[in-house]
């Protein structure tokens, strides 16, 4: 056995290490057919549920199709129609609008605990972390039935605008024009800093203490401190908790399905409830097809785009 | 240490503190409502003066809840197992083979994580309808499986890739299969990494939404969240069994997480912070 890799692998012999031992490379044919068998389960089954419906769905979306009768090829029609049509658009600025609150703010509030508690030791650390994070654990459908009745017209918030006199800003939030894009947006914000908040921790944790200390004896400020030492040592969590964040502000279908179903109007419609309203309630699946293509694109170009300045810096 | 010195780290452990009550302020105040009786009209934050536990009875009848959480047990207990074996085999020959196109197979699965289900949502409904999958239960746990394994895939990697080389060459060297290589002394090191995607999995697949939304159609097939967001659409303005109902809902997966957190966090840390 050992020969036989030695003499497959080893056709420009190497001599390398200590003692003369020939290093073996682990790429003999037999190796090759293991590793091949190993990933096999998992390679059919991402084909068959990724793979396929995605290659499948790029066919789907250059046809005029509603999901029963036979589709008919109209090449890049439905691209440039979205590319126009200003319910997509605004489906894109409102899925903008909700990056930020889900993203932006989250990992901003995280940098900002970390910067704070970086060099205390937190008594108890086991038990924030477990209520921070407690929101990742919870159905969105539960987290949703929640905040609606939070924003509801006799819910808590109202209540407490009451009780402090400020009766004229009450109203139901999620049912408001201008205030349910932002009413979404809170939650979100809610649902992710938590999330930040414990990645950070654990990242700002590992930071040097003689760092913090060489830059105090060099009499940096809090501020100097925060951007030459907190926000360079976490720099993997950060690329880490934006993509997270990202992704989850993208695949927030079920939260706004449950709460506002994309109203009132289509003032809280997002690239998500698009999509899903055009396929299985309008039977414009083509149209649909082409979102979904043009939303994967986005996102895998977005998160390439953090890692790589995550990377390079 | 100064007076000024401790007032600073108090002020700086307040922080902390307010965050983890604002995060669960509103999930208490929405509990509490649970222990009011089913249509009591509540406004504001509602502080119940008695317990009353008829309300769970009352919101478990009428969601018919004990299908939904067979049917998700069901699912979720497929879909880990899927998931836990599929990422364990993938992950130990990404970590420790060199293999033909391993390195573009690889970043395919990777590609997986990041994009959404949304986006592959409507061709695979179309593609499971052909098939004759939806409405069955493989049309929840193929589709589930399929989206967590490239997590649970890039996952295992990470832990297999931090093992020493020593460890896997002198176990060959002594003449053990690859097989008994895994088996034997890979998967009991990483028992809290093994422990830590299976319940990101559960989770995932307890809370999963989309999925039986697009897949299913029939009663029998519905899972918890669904159970709950057509229970949502009956009682609009029943506070108090809404707010039963999310905690039947909400109550297995925070059991799970409770026991397991330990681990989880360990396992959770290391595999994102590194």
């Amino acid at each position: 056995m050992t020969d036989v890799i030695t003499a497959e692998a080893g056709r420009v012999p190497r001599p390398t290490g200590l003692r003369g031992v020939r290093r073996v490379k682990p790429t003999s044919a037999s190796r090759q057919r293991v590793g091949i068998l190993y990933v096999l389960p998992a390679l059919l089954l991402f084909g068959l549920v990724v793979v396929v419906p995605f290659a499948h769905g790029i066919g789907i979306s250059f046809t005029n199709w509603d999901g029963v009768s036979p589709s008919r090829w109209v090449g890049l029609h439905n691209y440039l129609s979205a590319f126009t049509d200003p319910i997509v658009r605004q489906a894109f600025i409102h899925s903008l609008v909700i990056i930020v609150f889900y993203s932006a703010i989250p990992v901003s509030l995280g940098l900002v605990l970390a910067a704070v508690l970086a060099r205390i030791r937190i008594r108890l650390l086991g038990l924030w972390r477990a209520l921070l994070f407690l929101p990742q654990v919870i159905s969105v459908v539960v987290v949703g039935v929640a905040w609606q009745w939070v924003l509801a017209q006799n819910g808590p918030l109202n209540e407490l605008l009451r009780s402090v006199g400020l009766q004229s800003l009450t109203r139901v939030w999620l049912g408001d024009f201008t205030w349910a894009l932002p009413s979404e947006g809170v939650i979100g914000t809610w649902l992710m800093s938590g999330l930040c908040m414990v990645l950070f921790l654990a990242g700002a944790q590992a930071i040097d203490p003689d760092l913090y200390d060489a830059a105090n004896v060099d009499g940096a400020g809090p501020i100097r401190e925060f951007f030459a030492i907190t926000v360079p040592g976490l720099r993997n969590v950060i690329a880490v908790a934006s993509i997270l964040t990202l992704v989850g502000a993208l695949n927030n279908f079920g939260l706004i399905w449950v709460t506002t179903e994309g109203g009132p109007g289509t003032q809280t419609q997002v690239t998500s409830t698009l999509i899903y309203t055009r396929a299985f309630v309008l039977n414009e699946v083509g149209d649909a097809a082409a979102l979904a293509v043009i939303l994967a694109i986005i996102i895998m170009a977005l998160s390439i785009g953090i890692s790589r300045i995550a990377d390079r810096s | 240490m100064s007076v000024q010195r401790k007032n600073d780290a108090t002020w700086r452990y307040a922080i902390i503190v307010i965050a983890s009550v604002l995060t669960v302020l509103p999930l208490i105040v929405v509990g509490i409502t649970a222990f009011y009786k089913p249509n009591t009209p509540i406004s504001g934050i509602a502080i119940p003066h008695t317990l009353d536990f008829g309300t769970f009875r009352y919101a478990w009848d009428t969601g018919a809840f004990a299908d939904a959480l067979r049917a998700s047990l069901i699912v979720a207990a497929a879909v880990v197992a899927i998931v836990t074996i599929g990422a364990i085999c993938a992950g130990y020959a990404f970590g420790t083979m060199q293999f033909r196109g391993s390195k573009l197979l690889f970043y395919m699965i990777l590609a997986g994580v990041t994009v959404p289900f949304e986006a592959m949502v409507v061709p695979l409904y179309f593609d499971f309808q052909s098939l004759h999958l939806t409405n069955t239960y493989w049309g929840l746990i193929l589709p589930e499986s399929g989206i967590y394994l490239a997590f649970g895939v890039f996952w295992m990697r990470a832990f297999f890739l931090a093992v020493p080389r020593a460890l896997i060459e002198s176990a060959r060297i002594d003449g053990a299969s690859s097989f008994r290589i895994l088996t034997q002394i890979l998967i009991p090191i990483g028992k809290p990494v093994i422990l830590t995607l299976m319940m990101l999995t559960f989770l995932s697949s307890w809370n999963e939404y989309l999925v039986p939304l697009v897949m299913t159609s029939s009663n029998s097939l519905q899972t918890v969240p669904l159970a709950l967001a057509s229970f949502q659409g009956q009682q609009l303005t029943d506070e108090p069994s809404l707010a039963a109902a999310s905690l039947i809902v909400a109550g297995p997966a925070i059991a799970v997480y409770i026991f397991t957190q330990r681990t989880f966090f360990r396992g959770l840390l290391q595999g994102s912070v590194k």
